[in-house]
């Protein structure tokens, strides 16, 4: 009797630990949890106010902020799109769309062509180019700019859109995750079977290469999508004339209107629909940049 | 369908700058890791390497890995260059021949399908991209089959009207269960003209095909219409047995159903010259077996010429007409599975070939007139064979210290033997293997087993061999077999 009372105690004194240990974790969770939503509240306060914002009067917003959404929507959606004099939203719209969509398809194809030819061929000086590419990424935009403007204006191709869509063929950085993917991902025997079966070079890297090759290509797609979409810099020392200028170089010109002029309603809602396109795309491709981004790294 | 000659061929990795440095610094010290010649030009992969494959002959090239038998397959692909000596492929010069002129196939070790496509996709690969040869009589059999297909389309619209896709869709989705109802539209139905008239063309072109066999042209070359590559895949799949998995990726499939594939879209257009690298290497010993049987079928089957490589004797011994043993860039030996195996034509392939490996052991071959003996330290004395006397004779070899190699199928047991403790009894199923402890030596043997087991381990055995079955290999290297002095294959090379 004596020892069955003593493994009883034993086995008490273990489920108190037991769930000692369970309250900890519990605890960790809630401590954990707490801190991510904090993160994420701080993440959705800024478009929480842009939202907001976009819904008041040009009087409101000049007021005590409230942080409640007001009725004036429609009214600043209809002088976004129709009230600038100087800028059409429009076509600022339809500009960026052009100039990011044909970005994103050319960064996407010619970064893989190059970082194919780096990983799948042996050629003299190879090292060389793949330093080479990576060495330019360190110089900053700002400082290859100056010879960039000069380079448009020198050929006359200043206000130009494809002035801004075909140096975009040369992106250091794109490449360099092309090849971390291609090195994780592609077994050069792939390349060889494809040849031996009678296929060309190129037909070898369109027909079996790029199919490979999609995650990634849809990330850096959607990266250098959004990245043209959100340039400013270029495009505004580029472009000159009303109709060929891009959203970001409107939203700049309309916000930098004399404060009498300006409508602060009408700015917050050009902001709030030129973001629009991107966090759509987001929702809709957030499986694959997930996908994309995890699966270079983890396979090998 | 071809024959492949290799004349003199030499492969050298060059050295790179680094490999040079490194070289310089470990000059003087005597260190050699591989036994691979090491030229002032670079590393000498294959070393003069001449042979003339037959066609429609099922050669293996074996050796050890880093013999360079992958890197001269990869030569006749066309995927590596050759640095010195002549291709011929089909009486063709092809050294500077892309590999896809070269109408040969590969199957690689690793299977290289293409993972984004089906497995039908992937048979069909090959026959989109480049112009095929098609022979009439498989043009007739092609239209025939594509008649079937249209008949049988015929029938489908002279019969009762199916229910449309979409309302299959919506019963099979979210009506399970329930029985589709027939269609109400009852208006007589009409055979589509194309039926007719690819009928029609069809005809024409047996006709057509007919005509030219009787003129006698056999092929044409041409690029494969969609049906046709079809039917040819279907067909190459079935041989095969992967037609139930044509629909599935190759990520869905076992290994063994992978090689199958690999195979296939190797073999879909009849190329010239079959590759196979190590083709069954990845599998497990079981499909391995299995496999090795198919590819046995699968030769009967198609005319190719096959060049195939492993490092499994076994595969070499079972598969190839012709063996070709390799080590260390050099061709040991060429001949028949069953030359290479009687007749090692020096230590190497003598230990290579063959499991349990041959045994060796030191002792001298002795001349009294025109007899030859094999005598062990021990004293033990085994009169050679006739045919083996001869061939010592022709060489006019003397009395010298050798090697004696003799399989451990042809250690018997012998009252006047050599003594020795058998330290490990493995029984095997049908034989035993026995490891005895002969002097120095381990010498294994294997003993029929004839229905039962017997325990020797610990226990004294004798044993003794037949002069027929024991082989004389020379002392000073290369360890040459003494009756084979005067066939080198590489006399040329070690001039050099």
């Amino acid at each position: 009797m004596e020892n069955v009372t003593k493994t009883m105690e034993k086995k008490d004194n273990g489920n108190a630990r037991n769930s000692r240990a369970k309250l900890a974790l519990i605890l960790e969770k809630i401590l954990v949890y707490a801190f991510l939503i904090f993160n994420v509240l701080i993440c959705f306060f800024v478009f929480y106010i842009l939202i907001v914002n976009s819904t008041m009067s040009k009087a409101e917003l000049q007021g005590v902020f409230t942080g409640l959404p007001s009725t004036h929507f429609f009214e600043n959606l209809e002088s976004a799109l129709f009230k600038p004099e100087t800028v059409n939203i429009l076509q600022g719209t339809l500009n960026s769309f052009i100039v990011a969509a044909f970005t994103a398809i050319l960064t996407t194809y010619f970064s893989a062509l190059s970082a194919y030819a780096i990983h799948a061929y042996r050629f003299k000086g190879r090292k060389f180019i793949s330093c080479f590419i990576l060495a330019i990424m360190m110089i900053p935009a700002q400082v290859s700019s100056l010879g960039f403007i000069r380079l448009a204006y020198q050929i006359g191709a200043t206000d130009q859109l494809w002035m801004l869509i075909v140096p975009s063929i040369a992106a250091p950085s794109v490449y360099f995750y092309m090849l971390q993917y291609l090195k994780a991902t592609l077994p050069l025997d792939l390349v060889e079977a494809s040849r031996i079966d009678g296929s060309s070079e190129f037909m070898t890297f369109n027909r079996v290469v790029l199919p490979l090759m999609k995650p990634a290509l849809a990330v850096q797609g959607i990266f250098s999508f959004v990245a043209s979409w959100n340039n400013l810099y270029i495009p505004s020392l580029l472009l000159k004339s009303d109709d060929k200028k891009t959203l970001p170089v409107m939203l700049a010109t309309l916000a930098s209107q004399s404060f009498s002029k300006a409508d602060a309603g009408q700015i917050w809602m050009v902001t709030f629909l030129a973001i629009l396109p991107i966090v759509v795309v987001y929702l809709l491709l957030s499986k694959y940049i997930i996908k994309g981004v995890t699966s270079g790294s983890v396979k090998g | 369908m071809a024959e492949v000659i290799l004349k003199d061929i030499v492969k050298i990795y060059p050295y790179s700058e680094k490999a040079e440095k490194k070289k310089a610094k470990a000059q003087g010290s005597e260190v050699k890791k591989t036994n691979l010649q090491i030229t002032k030009k670079g590393v000498v992969a294959v070393q003069n390497f001449n042979l003339t494959i037959a066609d429609g002959e099922f050669l293996v090239l074996v050796g050890p890995s880093g013999c360079g038998k992958s890197t001269t397959l990869r030569m006749i692909a066309g995927l590596e260059d050759i640095s010195e000596g002549e291709l011929y492929i089909n009486g063709n010069l092809c050294n500077a021949v892309e590999p896809k002129d070269r109408d040969i196939a590969m199957v690689f070790q690793s299977y290289a399908l293409y993972p984004h496509m089906t497995v039908f996709k992937n048979m069909e690969y090959p026959l989109t991209i480049l112009k095929q040869r098609i022979p009439y009589e498989f043009e007739i059999e092609y239209l025939n089959w594509r008649n079937d297909v249209l008949a049988k389309t015929r029938e489908k619209y002279l019969g009762p009207r199916e229910p449309s896709r979409l309302t299959k869709f919506i019963y099979r989705t979210f009506k399970k269960g329930k029985e589709i109802p027939a269609p109400k539209n009852d208006k007589p139905r009409t055979v589509p003209a194309w039926i007719a008239k690819e009928e029609e063309a069809n005809a024409a072109k047996i006709a057509a095909c007919q005509e030219a066999i009787k003129n006698g042209e056999k092929e044409y070359v041409a690029k494969m219409s969609k049906g046709m590559r079809e039917y040819k895949v279907l067909k190459t799949a079935e041989m095969l047995g992967i037609t139930e998995y044509l629909k599935r990726k190759p990520k869905a499939l076992s290994g063994g159903q992978r090689q199958r594939v690999a195979i296939g879209r190797a073999i879909v257009r009849n190329p010239n010259v079959l590759l196979m690298d190590e083709p069954l290497s990845n599998l497990d010993a079981k499909l391995r077996n299995e496999m090795r049987t198919e590819i046995i079928k699968l030769r009967k089957k198609i005319s190719t010429t096959f060049i195939y490589v492993t490092h499994d004797q076994v595969e070499a011994m079972t598969l190839g007409d012709r063996i070709v043993v390799m080590r260390d860039g050099f061709i040991q030996q060429i001949g028949t599975p069953q030359e290479v195996f009687d007749n090692p034509r020096n230590i190497f392939v003598s230990s290579f070939i063959g499991t349990p490996k041959m045994n060796h052991f030191d002792g001298r071959l002795e001349r009294e007139g025109n007899k030859y003996y094999a005598v062990l330290p021990s004293g033990y004395k085994v009169e050679l064979s006739e045919e083996k006397c001869e061939r010592l004779l022709a060489n006019n070899i003397e009395s010298q210290d050798v090697t004696l190699g003799v399989r451990p199928e042809h250690i018997r047991f012998e009252e006047n033997g050599v003594p020795g403790i058998v330290t490990v009894s493995e029984l095997m199923g049908g034989s035993t293997h026995l490891h005895v402890q002969v002097g120095e030596h381990d010498v294994i043997v294997i003993v029929p087993n004839n229905g039962k087991h017997l325990d020797y381990s610990g226990k004294t055995v004798r044993l003794g061999f037949d002069g027929a079955c024991v082989h004389a290999f020379a002392l000073e290297r290369p360890r040459k077999n003494l009756e084979f002095f005067y066939e080198d294959y590489h006399k040329k090379a070690e001039e050099e």
